[in-house]
């Protein structure tokens, strides 16, 4: 009972910031109907920047830089956006899907070489928030990696709040829910847009940032939360917020529980990630819409 | 009814099939220029650069085909490398494990065919024809078995998981179907690398090689060659037949070109069949040259690689994204000591490409050489027109 | 605007063909005689005749084979000199691919300038760049090293080093590459075993010879070839010294967590055999994904039923997050658990990820500690650090005695005639930074039919450790030498 309930607090722990980080990508889907394939490597340069801010700016609260590599990174996804995501919605595109996969796509594959050119392919690990680890009775838990925990917890309830109760909020809902309706009332969907883009890449790069002192960071360190963040919104439903926080957790769990008891120990932790997909593809095939998501129009 | 000649448009809605026509001269003639200088180049480029050209066949064997899936039937499926591995890892299984015998060895499961025994060979536990030979007849032959059945084989698996894929998505819009294929690949990749009592994963999976008595290059130049040609002439042949009017028309408009008669289901699992079957035949032929595989050809920055050079050199043509996969692929080999600043500029040049040349950098380059200029907007009425003269009855 | 988009786009194209045109030299149909003319240079000679300005040496070469049977040739003495008027022989391109690709049978091509010899091994993902550098630095730091001291055979030696991005097919490209087109006489270096093995064949087809520095794998001297020679230990040796410490400290019950590469299942399944062999029988081995993030839910697994001591077989930074997680789980280094790190442990960032949760962990160390440095290793760490700014480990230290003992052979040779390089290597002696190196079984000392295969052409007594951190933040010199017992600075064992 103890093992499977310091599993569970295991899977938890992880599945909240993997919550956080697919919340991003749903979020882009909800207002642009894009999936981001370069949103791994948004959560990459979160961790690089985070790392960088702290080694040029010395002393610095690494929270601080936390809030700071997030922000900068969703800048620059605004910035993108702006410059390659607009003209899609102005009906400059032909094939606007197909376009934004292959943007998105080719921005993946420019930002990881990018960041192997740069930063070389050592790997990097900006220094700890707290040291040590925490004994909670069942288990002991890394103290970074609570840390980061307990912020995505924060932030995925700041972020709710901000969704459900501030007016920007609403307006995003309203534009996930119908673009027409709401530009008729005024609401502009093209900045919604930005906004959203750059809001969601910037929950992939706070993730990425929070996880860095546990993991430290490599320019292909996006490539795993990557296609774990398209299992998480399938699942969850794309475009579903409550959707993709639950599907966090449950890939958590699911992560946690694979490598815990899967029967053959000296395969369990490579067929986590079979699993994971294989689950992903019989959603696609059998329940498209996930759990939360709405029926395709 | 009109009588449909094979291949050329037959009426036009507008002043475009001329246009079409020189488009497809021009085509020619830049294909058999580029063809002459790759006929000749062994004679003086050296034994590395012929490398790098075969590597740069196998790519644009891709490109192209890729292009076809995703510029003609609008199918953009990231499972084109997972097929391109189904048929070079079918043929490397089946020369680890499979071996023609002159007597039975008793005990390996085995078939008999005429005066010889097909003998399969065992992934776990002690080789059992090492064991068998114990007692077997002095003199008996063990050999591999000839390498042309196996090349068959390689591209039906191929075209088997086109077919399986191709049906599972024929109602996913582009996201699911991109999500899906990337799911498809990376479990087999997952596979393969985890299970390498079968597939000696990351060790690498000896494969015969097709010429195994010479060292030279040369006649895998050729061979490489010679199927980039047949692939782009099938596939020339296929997207001005019919099928690849239907195509078009079905990429255009989906539910207007069934409305006109167009089995849409058919047409698009068909494209996924065969485009994999090209990809399954580019990887039997890369097994037999580099005579070892490895995971690692299937991972998805490769495919990033491809779609990029079938979008550089433009998406909607079979020859532009070939050629424009043999132009990457020797420009990077030239850029080598940029190192990984190499594929930022691909990255960089594959993102403007897409946002301002949507339809590549060479096809346009090509098309100006023609002077015709595409125009976007009638192609789909124009698709449409040309789908009911074909359907009419 | 289109039009403007257009133009540029076809000027890009036209800029991009450049490159392509200039690559492929120009058609060339047979050797042909020339007269030296005012301004004439033997390298822009060969860039213009044969399209490559390095393919000068073959100009040297077959002149003087002229020179030999017809006076009115010129012989060339220095490439750098050359008189108008002289009579020279331009070769055909097939005659100079034929010179650099070594196929003159002419012993001791004497024509160029530089002998040329191959490094290779993984400078990029998804190979392991930190160890294949390293190897490129040392071997390089050696051939400069011996340059000054005057070069081999009178000649200054260059080394060419190929990245294998640690992929067997790779390793065969570039393989290819060096000997053919580069035209070296010899290679040395290499990582990975994997990719190490795809190169050797290449190797034999050509007839070159290689010194491996580091590949473990069994089958590269188990290969049997004539030209395959290895400074490194086998797989076998390697994993015998750790089976043997564990067998001496006294642990009965072993979980290694592995990386499930080519190397970490060689090791698994070596470790399993070997211990059973010496009666340790409660051993698992579990397989990982080496980019595997989080190992926590596997350790939770193995905390279950907590073993006497945890290996953690990941190479790169697996190596190092799965010490931190096994630690902060509270599992190993425990009074309970011993952890056993892998070679990676020796960097400095090794301490810069795991912080205090690195003591006590003990790893395997090919290489010399520092109590065992005779005055060849002294000088080389002092020049290696002095020259890159950084400690270097064992595998610079092979990759270093590597290169000395090809380049000695080469010279006891007087040649670098593949075979009389091989010849030179069977007898070779040399005392390099890691000690007397010789290569005990060869053609004329086959190994004895009890022995296993890989002793092939193997230096036998490669120097294979195990080190064991007593204090957070040791450097590898300063961490305890503890087995085996002859050589040790430190107690068997230190617990937490």
């Amino acid at each position: 009972m103890e093992y499977f309930l310091s599993l569970t607090i295991t899977g938890l722990v992880m599945g909240i910031i993997y919550a956080l980080m697919a919340l991003g990508l749903t979020l882009i889907f909800s207002i642009l109907g894009v999936i981001n394939f370069a949103h791994g490597e948004f959560y990459m340069l979160g961790g690089y920047m985070s790392y960088f801010i702290l080694a040029v700016v010395a002393g610095l609260n690494p929270f601080v830089a936390v809030a700071v590599g997030g922000l900068i990174i969703a800048l620059i996804g605004l910035i993108f956006e702006l410059g390659f995501l607009r003209p899609m919605h102005l009906g400059h595109i032909e094939r606007p899907a197909e376009y934004a996969i292959l943007i998105t796509f080719g921005l993946s594959f420019f930002l990881q070489n990018l960041a192997l050119a740069t930063f070389g392919p050592y790997p990097h690990r900006p220094p700890s928030f707290f040291e040590g680890s925490v004994d909670l009775g069942i288990i002991r838990i890394g103290a970074d990696r609570l840390t980061a925990s307990l912020l995505a917890l924060a932030l995925l309830a700041v972020l709710l709040l901000i969704i459900n109760r501030t007016w920007i909020g609403k307006a995003l809902q309203a534009v996930s829910q119908n673009k027409d309706a709401t530009a008729i009332v005024g609401i502009n969907p093209l900045r919604m847009n930005t906004l959203a883009f750059g809001m969601g890449v910037g929950l992939a790069a706070l993730s990425g940032a929070l996880l860095a002192p546990s993991f430290s960071i490599t320019p292909d360190v996006g490539a795993v939360p990557s296609i774990r963040s398209y299992i998480i919104i399938v699942l969850g439903g794309m475009g579903s917020i409550p959707g993709s926080i639950l599907g966090g957790l449950l890939i958590g769990l699911v992560e946690s529980f694979g490598a815990g008891y899967f029967p053959d120990p000296s395969r369990a932790l490579n067929y986590k990630m079979v699993f994971g997909l294989v689950i992903f593809a019989l959603i696609l095939l059998f329940r498209p819409r996930g759990l939360f998501g709405r029926r395709e129009a | 009814m009109t009588a449909n000649t094979e291949g050329t448009s037959t009426q036009s809605t507008g002043n475009n099939s001329t246009g079409r026509r020189l488009w497809f001269s021009t085509q020619w003639v830049v294909a058999v220029i580029v063809l002459v200088i790759a006929l000749i180049a062994p004679l003086f480029v050296q034994t590395y650069w012929l490398h790098v050209l075969i590597i740069a066949y196998f790519y644009a064997i891709l490109a192209s085909s890729w292009s076809l899936l995703a510029g003609y039937a609008g199918q953009f499926s990231f499972a084109h490398m997972a097929f391109m591995a189904l048929g070079a890892y079918t043929v490397g299984l089946l020369g680890r494990f499979l071996r023609l015998s002159t007597a039975p060895t008793g005990t390996c499961a085995e078939v008999r065919l005429g005066n010889l025994w097909l003998v399969l060979l065992n992934a776990v536990g002690d080789n059992c024809l090492e064991v068998g030979k114990a007692n077997m007849p002095v003199g008996t032959l063990i050999y591999h078995p000839p390498l042309v059945p196996g090349i068959i084989l390689g591209i039906l698996v191929a075209g088997l998981a086109g077919l399986a894929i191709g049906a599972l998505v024929l109602r996913f819009r582009a996201a699911y179907l991109a999500l899906f294929t990337i799911a498809f690949s990376e479990i087999l990749r997952t596979l393969i690398r985890g299970e390498p009592q079968i597939t000696r994963g990351d060790h690498g999976l000896r494969v015969a090689a097709l010429f195994p008595d010479t060292i030279s290059r040369i006649p895998y130049y050729y061979t490489m060659l010679a199927i980039l040609v047949a692939s782009l002439l099938f596939m020339f042949w296929l997207a001005r037949s019919r099928v690849g009017l239907f195509l078009r028309a079905i990429r255009e408009d989906e539910e207007a070109a069934a409305a006109r008669g167009v089995d849409v289901v058919r047409y698009k699992v068909m494209t996924f069949v065969i485009t994999a079957m090209l990809a399954g035949l580019a990887g039997v032929f890369l097994a037999h040259y580099i005579t070892i595989l490895s995971p690692n050809i299937m991972v998805l920055p490769q495919m990033g690689l491809v779609i990029a050079m079938a979008i550089i050199g433009g998406v909607e043509s079979l020859l532009a994204a070939a050629i424009g996969a043999l132009i990457i692929q020797v420009s990077l080999e030239l850029l080598r000591e940029f190192e990984a600043w190499r594929l930022v500029i691909f990255g960089a040049l594959l993102i403007v490409t897409l946002r301002f040349a949507r339809n590549g950098l060479l096809a346009p380059l090509m098309q100006q050489l023609a002077g015709v200029v595409p125009r976007p907007e009638s192609r789909r009425e124009e698709a449409a027109a040309e789908v009911g003269e074909e359907v009419r009855v | 605007m289109k039009k403007f988009w257009n133009l540029f786009l076809i000027a890009a194209m036209l800029l991009a063909a450049v490159p392509v045109v200039a690559a492929a030299p120009p058609p060339q149909d047979g050797g042909q005689d020339y007269v030296v003319v005012a301004d004439d240079w033997l390298s822009k000679l060969s860039d213009k005749f044969l399209g490559d300005v390095l393919a000068y040496p073959a100009i040297t070469y077959y002149t003087n084979q002229k020179n030999a049977e017809d006076d009115s040739y010129a012989q060339i003495t220095d490439s750098d000199v050359i008189e108008v008027g002289w009579k020279i022989y331009i070769p055909s391109s097939e005659e100079a691919q034929a010179y650099f690709a070594g196929q003159t049978t002419t012993a001791g091509a004497m024509g160029g300038e530089t002998i040329k010899i191959g490094g290779f091994g993984p400078l990029s993902a998804p190979g392991s760049y930190q160890g294949g550098t390293e190897m490129r630095q040392a071997a390089e730091l050696a051939v400069d090293e011996i340059n000054a001291a005057g070069g081999v055979l009178g000649r200054q030696v260059e080394l060419i080093f190929g990245d294998t991005e640690g992929l067997p097919e790779r390793g065969t490209a570039v393989t290819e590459r060096l000997i053919t087109q580069e035209g070296v006489v010899a290679l040395t270096g290499e990582y990975h075993s994997g990719v190490a093995l795809a190169e050797l064949e290449v190797a034999h087809k050509y007839g070159i010879p290689v010194v491996f520095a580091e590949p473990w794998a069994d089958e590269v001297t188990g290969s049997g070839y004539d030209e395959i020679f290895r400074v490194a230990p086998s797989i076998e040796f390697y994993s015998s010294i750790a089976s043997n410490y564990i067998a001496e400290v006294g642990w009965d019950k072993i979980v290694f967590v592995t990386e499930d590469t080519d190397y970490g299942r060689l090791q698994g399944e070596g470790w399993v055999e070997q211990l059973e062999a010496l009666g340790i029988t409660d051993v698992e081995v579990i397989y990982a994904d080496p980019a595997t993030e989080d190992f926590t839910p596997i350790l939770q697994r193995i905390a279950q039923d907590p073993p006497d001591m945890l290996g953690g077989v990941i190479t790169g930074i697996g190596n190092s997050r799965m010490l931190r997680q096994a630690c902060e789980l509270g599992l190993a280094p425990t009074a309970q658990t011993a952890y056993y790190a892998t070679t990676d442990s020796q960097y400095p960032e090794f301490w810069e990820t795991v912080g205090d949760c690195g003591q006590y962990a003990f790893f395997t160390y090919v290489g010399l500690p520092k109590s065992l440095w005779n005055e060849n290793t002294e000088a080389f760490m002092a020049t290696y650090e002095e020259r890159y700014g950084q400690v270097p480990g064992g595998v610079a230290m092979e990759a270093y005695d590597s290169v000395y003992v090809l380049l000695k052979a080469m010279e006891q040779a007087g040649s670098t005639d593949a075979q009389a390089v091989i010849d030179a290597l069977e007898d070779i002696e040399h005392t390099g930074v890691l000690g007397k190196i010789w290569f005990e079984y060869d053609s004329k000392n086959p190994v004895p039919a009890d022995q296993p295969a890989w002793m092939w052409h193997q230096w036998l007594t490669p120097n294979v450790f195990i080190l064991q951190y007593t204090e957070a933040g040791q450097s590898v010199d300063e961490a305890a030498v503890t087995y085996p017992a002859e050589r040790a600075t430190g107690s068997l064992y230190t617990s937490p």
